[in-house]
């Protein structure tokens, strides 16, 4: 597991109160999480805290269209790599 | 009463204070002074558009400066807003014919001309000469300044068009409670469309105090950074928030508690306000642990804000006393009805014939429809909708929410709804994110509920489903409320084949 799949289950489990060994990454957010949107937008909010991310770099479309753990890692590392 | 109205038109408010502003593009912040300038020439650039007093703009867009700067200038101008939440009204040529609105302002692009975009209003107002001489404005209490729209259970969303009177009087009175002063910073981020969200606004520029308009993908980032005084809210995003203070602080320990709050919400909270759905007792008494009080309210969007619990007139599990300028009775069925110094309205606009009738009386009272009591200090306590009894068989009316509300205390259990009219039994179709896995924890709390309950109380089966309830699903009402006729056909067959396996 790449280190931000690490956070982000990391993060996604404390949210949900939920052993990190639960959280499998193309789960669904909202389906099987039962994730609410502005669940998801604290989620986020606290990746771009651990990961030092511009949380500005984020429109509400790219929130919107999260549906996966994995989606939102995709999300991440592709603005890290912006970033670099 | 204040003349809020007319002074957010014509006054000149204070440079000390400031408004913050958090959008896509960052974070902006602007004196009070400033944004009025801005809205100013607003009203000068909607003159060249042709706008004059009593013309309509509808706004269909997420929070940000030019919606607060159209609505501020229409104000300027006698002119009549009419606002849309974005996402749930696409700005189209059919929604200018359909509300009769002269141009329509909107955040994304449209091909239709009578839609304009709002990505270079800022560029547009800076290249215009300052207009000082705007002829003041004046309002009476009866004129209406902007057009609300309301989702009704069928159909086309009403509108309500709500008058200066009833503006005036809610931001009054709510001063009144609450003592806003310049040392308060109000944090807003539920959309600018619920005209509550702009009183806030308004209350900034007549009491001078700092102000943060987020957006909501923003609201959590924003909220610890602003430090805000007062958190305006509605109970899911405090649930949220619940759950985020919890998950930081890694401990039941107040003390952790406290420290956790305090990076989530900032340092200077006096108070969180929650109104628009009931609030679980846990998520009230959560933030009193957290050493923050959090005040419910009652209203909607044909009365304006009718009780409100506040520092010194407080009651948790009530929503409140009535705020000066509302009279609330309870009728004969137990139902609330509200009356009003300055009524919002008398009647909607473009809807059914027999719409208003329903909920508009002849005598300028609103039959809010959602039944009451009050405690013998005169604390307002909502007991549900009337359309929340449930009548079963034996002719016993069973008022189902306080069950919910028992049912929703399982952890595992994330939403849920108690229905069985002409049933014998009550039933419950309960939404788990665990699914069938949480079945065990759901029956064993089920059964002891079950235990200290009267026997039309009991829930005699029960359904457990996975796919959260939601407002884009059409399970929820855009106030978070469950649609109980909506979930009922969802499930219905679950719900049939389950009761062939009943518990």
């Amino acid at each position: 597991m790449s280190n931000l799949e690490s956070i982000v289950s990391r993060n996604l489990a404390r949210l949900l109160d939920v052993d990190v060994d639960r959280i499998a990454l193309d789960a669904g957010l909202s389906d099987e999480y039962g994730l609410t949107s502005l669940n998801l937008v604290v989620l986020v909010t606290s990746l771009c805290e651990e990961t030092g991310t511009p949380v500005f770099k984020f429109t509400d479309k790219d929130i919107a269209n999260l549906r996966t753990p994995r989606d939102v890692v995709t999300l991440f590392a592709t603005a890290g790599r912006q970033e670099a | 009463m204040g003349q809020i109205i007319n002074r957010v038109a014509n006054g000149r408010p204070s440079a000390a204070k400031s408004i913050a502003i958090y959008g896509p593009g960052g974070r902006t912040v602007l004196p009070l002074s400033e944004l009025d300038r801005l809205a100013r020439k607003m009203a000068v650039h909607l003159q060249r558009l042709g706008i004059s007093a009593g013309d309509r703009i509808g706004i269909v867009a997420r929070n940000r400066l030019e919606w607060l700067l159209l609505d501020l200038a229409a104000l300027k101008l006698k002119a009549v807003t009419a606002a849309f939440e974005a996402g749930k009204f696409p700005a189209t040529a059919a929604l200018a014919e359909r509300y009769g609105l002269r141009i329509v302002f909107s955040d994304e692009a449209s091909d239709a001309s009578c839609i304009l975009p709002m990505d270079n209003l800022l560029a547009t107002l800076e290249a215009l000469p300052e207009d000082l001489d705007l002829p003041p404005v004046a309002f009476a209490p009866g004129e209406v300044t902007t057009i609300k729209f309301t989702s009704g259970s069928t159909g086309e969303p009403k509108g309500l068009a709500a008058t200066v009177g009833s503006i005036d009087s809610s931001i009054t009175a709510t001063q009144a409670l609450f003592n806003h002063s310049p040392e308060d910073k109000l944090f807003v981020f539920l959309p600018l469309s619920l005209l509550q969200q702009r009183y806030w606004v308004y209350s900034a520029l007549v009491y001078g105090h700092d102000v943060v308009l987020s957006t909501y993908e923003l609201a959590y980032y924003a909220l610890s950074r602003e430090a805000p005084t007062v958190l305006m809210g509605v109970p899911a995003f405090f649930e949220t928030l619940r759950k985020a203070i919890a998950a930081r602080a890694e401990s039941d320990d107040p003390v952790a508690l406290r420290r956790a709050a305090i990076e989530a919400m900032g340092p200077r909270i006096r108070y969180l306000w929650t109104g628009s759905a009931p609030a679980r007792p846990d998520i009230l008494r959560f933030f009193e642990d957290c050493g923050t009080p959090i005040f419910e309210g009652y209203g909607m969007n044909e009365t304006c804000i009718v009780t409100k619990n506040a520092p010194g007139a407080h009651r948790r599990g009530s929503v409140g006393k009535p705020i000066d300028g509302k009279h609330v009775s309870i009728d004969e069925d137990g139902i609330v009805v509200v009356h009003s110094d300055f009524p919002v309205n008398t009647s909607y606009l473009f809807c059914a014939p027999g719409d208003s009738e329903r909920i508009f009386q002849r005598d300028g009272s609103v039959r809010t429809g959602d039944l009451g009591r009050f405690d013998e200090d005169g604390f307002l306590y909502i007991l549900g909708r009337a359309d929340d009894i449930v009548v079963l068989t034996n002719g016993r009316n069973v008022l189902v929410r306080p069950i919910e509300e028992k049912l929703r205390t399982c952890p595992e259990v994330d939403n849920c709804i108690v229905v069985g009219s002409g049933e014998d039994r009550l039933s419950a179709i309960l939404c788990a994110p665990q699914g069938e896995g949480a079945r065990d924890a759901i029956k064993r709390h089920i059964a002891e509920l079950n235990d200290t309950s009267r026997p039309d109380e009991r829930i005699g089966m029960f359904l457990i489903v996975d796919e959260p309830f939601s407002i884009e699903n059409g399970l929820l009402t855009s106030q978070y409320k469950p649609k109980r006729r909506a979930i009922l056909a969802r499930f219905a067959d679950q719900i049939t084949q389950a009761s062939r396996g009943a518990i």
